[in-house]
């Protein structure tokens, strides 16, 4: 195009650019007529200028070339210099002050509609208690204000620092070393509420580590920020129209998620602290931070209410992938990581993450002291957090009245609390608050008491007060004593804590012979559980002298046809059985089968129990198709009178199989131990001894088919499940080498044969 | 030595829009000692550690203006050449700069936008967008000069309509006219590519 043409072209279309449309056409029609090139080019021009034409000035050049400079912009008499960061609430500046001193601030604007007045009232009423603080581990706040817009603004000590999480995992610092900073943290709050001031809103990022001397020094920020922008939290303030979460409820107290908003005290900064603590140390926040803020307003309020929040070292170990990397950070691996947390720091945490704040610590230094404490390898006041809580709750749950009642029940209960403790200890995979509050429900209704009380304490001290009671306050009540120490000897048995059930069986027979004679059914009644307890603790010698002596007197006293003479001489059979004197054992069981089947009934769950020891004395005989009947008969009554999926079935089916197998019936086998497997982790979740016996069962069964890559799987996961369960053994063997190396030959094996397949 | 440079700066730019002009020499020292006091001022805008905020190229060559020149000694129509001046050299600058960050970061070379939306309207471009936008800013000059120094001083200068039709010595609506048309020739240019 000629420079002529270019002109032309320029001349109509600026002439054109000004016209609407319509005008336009016409004027391009009269223009161009003869030449359809200077039209089309003119057209084409217009399109881009409809566009709006090029953009403009390059500002982000320039901030490239200068690395960053706030255009000019005042607020007050402070001097915006850039942009530090953008939060929920609004943006933070790096500001020059001019007056009355020229210094560096950070002034923070705030976002969202509120009553700006209300806003700085709020803050002036509190700024004489800022002004006071004076901490090295507090940013301070100096002054607010509201823009000419109308936005309020907050100006404090500027910090140049990072997240305390970030700060953490940035230089990998290990656990001591996060303790330390968090001591720290713990006391700059702690000279907060000692000024009357409360922070409402730690969380990590409110919490920045900078340098001073080439130390790491923790400094909170945004003091007095929090209580003059509180509104009552309400759907509105918590998401913006968007839907997005304004707040930080992950860090949020349950009695601030309560909304009432009037009644907030320090003890709020506690809980935070608690969250912030359990999120270094874990590398996860309390509560799943997308699950709460997906679940909707209500349901994030009740999370924060009433869910309790895994343990930390629970937490750890169900991270799955991320273990690696979260104990990488802390410059340990996984399993260490989880040794460490449990116990101590696991109850510092979670005492300060207590729903009740009565049962928190009473300040940030209380719980820095714990800290303190555990890293001194003092013991640590923090308790397990379960034990008065959980049953607190649950009389809340039951709507109980609570008041002063008989010290019996009361020592019965705490006796009880503490099995539950005892079994939470033992089998972690009762840990889940709502299966131990399940269990203590059914003790509770058993007992049927009319008054509880709870005493916050570890296990050992609340059995060790029971027993104390039960010894001291009792003294003169020797048989209401006997058959308390016998309530709980019998609950530890349940729970498979044989050494303590035998120390109480054995005092309470003992009272019980001195009191009553050894002629007595009460006396008898101690000693079969004694005998019970022994035979399975392995001394049969012990266990056939005390079920022979109590099938004698049940018999003298109740009549041979009783059904407890029937129980005594199966408890009899057991023990002889586990002797290796199989013909006595199978006599006994066919006299106890007959005496219980006349008395209970065939079809009884009592007559099931015979049944399926004798199955198992016919498959140790060697009589492996009597052994099918067997557990066939105690299979058919057991899912007749038992509900579904009840685990007396479950091990019904389990030891049924292993039978099949030994028969050769591997489908048979199978069938049985798939739906044993299933009651199993219905009733255990995932984590339970029969759940690996049964995983190993069917892996055997596999492997047996040949079908070694399927058997590798099961195998391993029987294995996961051994590793996860906390049999103090097997917990410890999880991680150490020489057992690695166990498990990795394992897994060659099975991929040898699998290759050569 | 800054005193020394603005006294050389203010002589230089007292005889600008003067009769007979600056001689080529002097021209070409202005044009540096601007660059220089740009690249400067950006560098000390530069403050903080990071980037966060953006500074219009325009408020620096304003204030390049306030920095070189004794406004005492030096009248509109000096001040409005300098404007002119340091346009270009605020142009030279940031195309500078913008050739040194792409070639550091992928061995140089620039590409034809597509997105309309990208270079439309009241957005600022990216340091690639720039580069193309210098290109077509050549290629404008080869039909008419006096349009791309428009475009030139407009865009990098920030001058105003009657500011650029004084140096220029042309109308208002002249330059009213090129600006326009200039900016829908430059947008045809970026997302179609050599155009005409």
């Amino acid at each position: 195009m000629s420079a002529d043409r270019f002109e032309r072209a320029r001349e109509v279309f600026v002439q054109a650019s000004v016209l609407t449309a319509e005008d336009r056409r016409q004027f391009l029609d009269d223009k161009c007529a003869d030449d359809s090139e200077l039209r089309a080019e003119v057209e084409e021009l217009l399109r881009f200028h409809d566009m709006g034409g090029v953009g403009l000035p390059p500002e982000a050049r320039l901030r490239e070339l200068a690395d960053g400079i706030e255009a000019q912009q005042k607020i007050g008499n402070y001097r915006l210099l850039r942009k530090l960061g953008e939060g929920g609430m609004g943006e933070v500046f790096e500001a020059e002050q001019m007056e009355p001193v020229r210094r560096r601030v950070a002034l923070k604007i705030i976002k969202w509609g509120m009553e700006t007045k209300e806003v700085v009232a709020r803050f002036e009423s509190e700024r004489q208690a800022l002004a006071l603080m004076d901490h090295p581990n507090i940013a301070r706040v100096y002054d607010a204000g509201a823009t000419t817009e109308g936005r309020p603004y907050f100006v404090m000590e500027l910090v140049k620092g990072v997240p305390f999480t970030d700060y953490c995992d940035t230089q990998r610092l290990a656990t001591p070393e996060r303790l330390e900073l968090f001591i720290r943290i713990c006391s700059g709050v702690q000279h907060a509420h000692q000024k009357g001031v409360i922070h409402r809103d730690m969380k990590p990022s409110n919490v920045l580590v900078t340098m001073v001397d080439g130390r790491p020094v923790p400094k909170i920020i945004d003091f007095g920020v929090a209580k003059a922008t509180s509104q009552r939290l309400t759907e509105r303030t918590v998401f913006t129209e968007f839907g997005q979460w304004i707040g930080t409820p992950e860090y949020m107290s349950p009695e601030q998620a309560e909304m009432t908003g009037l009644d907030i005290d320090t003890r709020t900064d506690v809980y935070s602290l608690g969250a912030v603590l359990y999120e270094v140390l874990a590398g996860a926040q309390p509560f799943d931070s997308k699950e709460l803020r997906t679940s909707g307003f209500d349901a994030m309020r009740r999370a924060i209410r009433e869910q309790d929040p895994k343990r930390p070292s629970t937490r750890v170990s169900t991270l799955g992938e991320g273990r690696e990397t979260v104990a990488e950070r802390r410059r340990t691996d996984p399993s260490t990581l989880v040794r460490m947390l449990r116990g101590d720091l696991d109850w510092i945490t979670m005492k300060a993450l207590e729903k009740d704040r009565t049962r928190r610590y009473g300040s940030p230094a209380e719980m820095a002291a714990d800290v303190e404490r555990h890293l001194r390898n003092e013991p640590v006041l923090a308790s397990p957090p379960s034990t008065a809580y959980r049953v607190r709750k649950f009389v809340r749950r039951n709507r109980v009245a609570v008041v002063a009642g008989s010290m019996v029940v009361v020592a019965l209960l705490i006796g009880i609390i503490g099995t539950t403790i005892g079994l939470v200890r033992a089998r972690r995979q009762a840990e889940s608050a709502q299966r131990v509050s399940d269990f203590v429900v059914n003790m509770y209704q058993d007992l049927n008491p009319r008054v509880m009380r709870s005493h916050g304490s570890t296990p050992e001290e609340i059995f060790g007060r029971a027993i104390e009671r039960i010894e001291v306050e009792l003294a003169d009540e020797p048989l209401v004593q006997a058959r308390l120490l016998w309530t709980l000897g019998d609950a530890y048995s349940v729970f498979g804590q044989n050494e303590r059930a035998r120390e109480l069986m054995e005092r309470s027979a003992q009272i019980r012979r001195e009191h009553l004679g050894e002629e007595n059914l009460d006396y008898v009644m101690s000693i079969s559980f004694l005998g019970d307890v022994l035979s399975e603790m392995g001394d049969q010698q012990a266990a056939i002298r005390y079920h022979e002596h109590a099938v004698s007197v049940r018999r003298k006293v109740l009549g041979p046809d009783h059904h407890t003479v029937g129980w005594s001489l199966r408890s009899l059979g057991i023990a002889h059985w586990r002797a290796g004197h199989l013909d006595t054992a199978r006599s006994l069981y066919q006299e106890s089968l007959s005496i219980i089947s006349n008395a209970r009934g065939d079809e009884s769950f009592d007559v099931s129990i015979t049944l399926f020891f004798q199955a198992l004395l016919a498959r140790d005989e060697g009589d492996l198709e009597l052994s099918r009947e067997l557990f066939e008969r105690c299979l058919d009554i057991r899912e007749a009178v038992l509900r579904p999926h009840h685990l007396e079935t479950g091990l019904c089916l389990l030891e049924y199989a292993g039978v099949m197998r030994q028969m050769g019936k591997d489908d048979r086998a199978k069938e049985l131990t798939s739906r044993a497997l299933e009651i199993f982790q219905q009733a255990y979740g995932t984590d339970h001894l029969t759940i690996a016996r049964a995983l190993e069962t069917l892996a055997a069964i596999e492997h047996n088919a040949g079908n070694l890559e399927d058997a590798l799987i099961l195998y391993g996961r029987a294995l996961d499940v051994r590793r996860r369960i906390g049999q103090p053994d097997l917990e410890n063997l999880a991680g150490d080498p020489d057992f690695d190396a166990v498990v990795e030959a394992h897994h060659t094996r099975f991929s040898e044969e699998t290759f050569r397949q | 030595m800054q005193n020394e440079v603005r006294d050389r700066v203010t002589s230089i730019v007292a005889t600008l829009g003067g009769e007979g002009g600056v001689g080529t020499a002097s021209s070409e020292q202005l044009l540096l000692l601007v660059y220089d006091e740009l690249r400067r001022l950006a560098r000390h805008h530069m403050g903080g550690d990071t980037p966060g905020h953006t500074l219009q190229p325009t408020a620096l060559v304003h204030e390049a203006y306030l920095k070189l020149v004794d406004q005492s000694r030096v009248d509109w129509r000096g001040r409005t050449h300098f404007l002119a001046y340091a346009s270009k050299a605020m142009r030279n600058l940031l195309i500078d700069h913008a050739r040194a960050r792409a070639s550091a970061k992928r061995g140089g070379g620039s590409r034809r936008v597509t997105l309309v939306d990208e270079v439309v309207g009241d957005r600022a471009l990216d340091r690639e967008q720039l580069l193309s936008l210098n290109e077509a800013l050549d290629r404008l000059a080869e039909h008419d000069e006096r349009q791309a120094r428009v475009v030139e001083m407009r865009y990098f200068g920030g001058l105003k309509v009657e500011e650029v039709a004084e140096v220029l010595g042309v109308s208002k609506r002249t330059v009213e006219g090129y600006w326009t048309h200039a900016r829908a020739w430059l947008l045809r240019e970026l997302t179609q590519g050599q155009g005409i």
